[in-house]
């Protein structure tokens, strides 16, 4: 998983399988985006995607296990999201079939499945980029390009006029630009934020 | 159900082609071998080929960056509930004692002293060892990065007592004469009461250096604390007066009621007293003035037996040595606000100010070499740098720097 890791690995598995509470809060940072983000993809319903990413580390908790891996554990948290997501489209196609009398759904492939862990990951790297922004520029980031709010309402909803928000929005593209620049930057990765 | 796991794939591998994905998006240049490790990776299957295809595109880049801010918006809510329901759920075959010890507060908190005692600790043993190697010149960029400070605080109790508060750990805190007290996403809290009502009892809010944090006071109105501050105030306010005593920096939401007005006490010379409104007070002992910057609503100031009453965008200052007490317009409030909103605002502020700030927000001591010319910055700066990278940028003007473990020296 990239990231931070402040655990030591051994330390964290053990951790985890003595249901450590604080162990477990560190692990909900580490995967839940990820994993919603994994079963969205497959079952596009975010609020289940949300219920069946919290119930994988849930069940992590009423049975904890020992994992001799970091990759374990990951994959063992995968394995649990993907379950439950396929099995929530079967229960949807089973209702479906009884209605509609209708499939159109096919199983996502099991190639399909592993890129989407790679792309769930990388979504998680991505964002980091935006969350290092200092919080007013961050804010305008969010309601312009996350939000597609339109710049006079984005201006309304942070109480200040169009030409602050065209300053914060011109201050924000160039921290991000300083951030990149000393990786090299990609003119496409930057066009991203040319909203 | 399949039967196939991912805990079979290769998990190292997969986290090589993250990396490599990633690196190609922001445009770091791959290896001859890296580029190999992709491609093969590419043709593995159609579904890795259309992904790397997908991230050539910036809509489709747009509209996976928006999925994931969407799932982002509901982590905290999210997780507050995950926490709750662990608590409400331990694991049958634990000893009673050992849940009891895991999700007792006082265990937690004191683990967390432990825990800032052990880092200061290290930092002594590191800091010494620093000094045992006097009048090397180790070139900035070689120093051991500096992070900057983040959210956290000290809350003193009513009886003494305190209890280390940082983003970590949600839920109770304390209950205080009947109120409780909860920490949520880092931010601090209190849940009056209702009828229970004994004598008033005080609680105080403290940051040491490198540590900002929010509250919300028990009326409601919201307090942004910032580095090297304090503030005290009663668990439940009276239906007379709501007064708070502050100490250092801080910009507060006050929530209107126009039959109880806010007080806030800086030192013996300045007290504001407000009805509903926003505002921030820098009173520094190591500023050379008490500035209050109103942005919103109305304050009256009593100093030196005046009393002004502000008005948005008006910034009076306080100077306790000249018993002197001014007032100055159109006042850049977001040059005030800065710090409040992750920066450091340089716009023509002198090396001194400058300085200061540096020295509450990464816990650094400064000392100044002779003739350092008079110099004035300018410009906005990220304040989750480290140090270091802040150095780097201010070494552009006609001072230069070199650090000491935490002792900063400015030179011409």
């Amino acid at each position: 998983m990239p990231g931070i890791i402040p655990y030591e690995e051994e330390e964290l598995l053990a951790r985890i399988a003595e249901n450590d509470t604080a162990a477990y809060a560190y692990l909900y940072d580490t995967f839940y985006n990820t994993l919603v983000y994994f079963s969205l993809s497959i079952i596009e319903d975010q609020q289940q995607a949300e219920d069946i990413a919290t119930e994988s580390l849930l069940k992590l908790w009423k049975s904890p296990t020992r994992f001799d891996s970091f990759g374990k554990l990951r994959g063992y948290l995968f394995t649990l999201t993907r379950n439950a997501s396929l099995n929530y489209l079967k229960h949807l196609r089973v209702r479906e079939r009884s209605s509609l009398e209708i499939s159109g759904q096919e199983n996502p492939s099991d190639n399909y499945l592993e890129t989407l862990v790679i792309e769930s990951d990388l979504m998680r790297l991505i964002y980091q980029e935006i969350n290092r922004l200092p919080v007013s520029y961050r804010e305008v980031v969010e309601l312009l390009y996350l939000q597609d709010v339109p710049s006079a309402e984005a201006a309304a909803r942070l109480g200040i006029s169009m030409e602050n928000l065209r300053q914060r929005k011109g201050r924000a593209i160039k921290e991000l630009k300083s951030v990149l620049l000393k990786k090299g930057v990609n003119d496409l990765f930057l066009s991203i934020f040319f909203f | 159900m399949p039967t196939d796991d991912f805990s079979l794939t290769d998990h190292a591998f997969n986290n090589k082609i993250v990396n490599l994905l990633y690196k190609q998006l922001v445009g770091e240049e791959l290896s001859a071998e890296e580029q190999a490790t992709l491609d093969t990776w590419i043709n593995q299957s159609a579904e890795n080929e259309a992904l790397y295809h997908r991230l050539r595109e910036e809509p489709s880049v747009h509209k996976m960056l928006q999925t994931w801010y969407g799932i982002d918006r509901n982590r905290e809510l999210r997780k507050a509930q995950f926490l709750a329901r662990l608590a409400d759920q331990p694991k049958e075959d634990l000893l009673p004692g050992r849940i009891y010890l895991f999700r007792s507060k006082i265990f937690r908190y004191t683990a967390a002293a432990v825990l800032v005692l052990g880092l200061a600790t290290i930092f002594w043993k590191y800091e010494r060892k620093e000094g045992l190697q006097p009048g090397e010149n180790i070139p900035l960029a070689k120093t051991a990065p500096i992070a900057p400070g983040k959210d956290g605080a000290i809350l003193t109790l009513a009886d003494g007592s305190q209890v280390v508060l940082d983003s970590a750990g949600n839920g109770l805190v304390a209950k205080q004469n009947g109120a409780s007290i909860v920490l949520q996403n880092g931010q601090l809290a209190y849940n009056p009461a209702g009828s229970d009502h004994g004598a008033t009892e005080y609680n105080v809010v403290s940051t040491p250096k490198g540590r900002q944090f929010r509250l919300v006071l028990p009326d409601g109105s919201r307090v942004w604390l910032n580095a090297a501050s304090s503030i005290r105030y009663p668990t439940a306010f009276d239906n007379r007066e709501r007064r708070v005593i502050l100490q250092g920096e801080a910009y507060f939401e006050i929530a209107a009621n126009e039959k109880v007005p806010f007080k806030v006490t800086t030192d013996k010379t300045t007290e504001i007293e407000v009805l509903g409104t926003r505002f921030n007070v820098n009173a520094y002992t190591n500023e050379n003035a008490i500035r209050t910057t109103l942005l919103e609503g109305a304050v009256k100031l009593h100093a030196f037996q005046q009393a002004v009453i502000l008005k948005p965008g008006q910034q009076a200052a306080v100077r306790p040595a000249k018993a002197m007490l001014t007032v100055t317009d159109k006042i850049n409030t977001e040059q005030v606000l800065a710090w409040k909103n992750g920066l450091f605002d340089f716009e023509d502020v002198s090396i001194d100010e400058v300085m200061r700030q540096l020295e509450r927000w990464y816990d650094i001591e400064v000392v100044y070499e002779k003739g350092i010319p008079p110099t004035r910055f300018g410009g906005e700066i990220n304040k989750q740098n480290t140090l270091q990278d802040v150095l780097q940028i201010l070494e552009g003007s006609n001072v230069h720097f070199q650090l000491n473990g935490r002792k900063l020296i400015v030179m011409p």
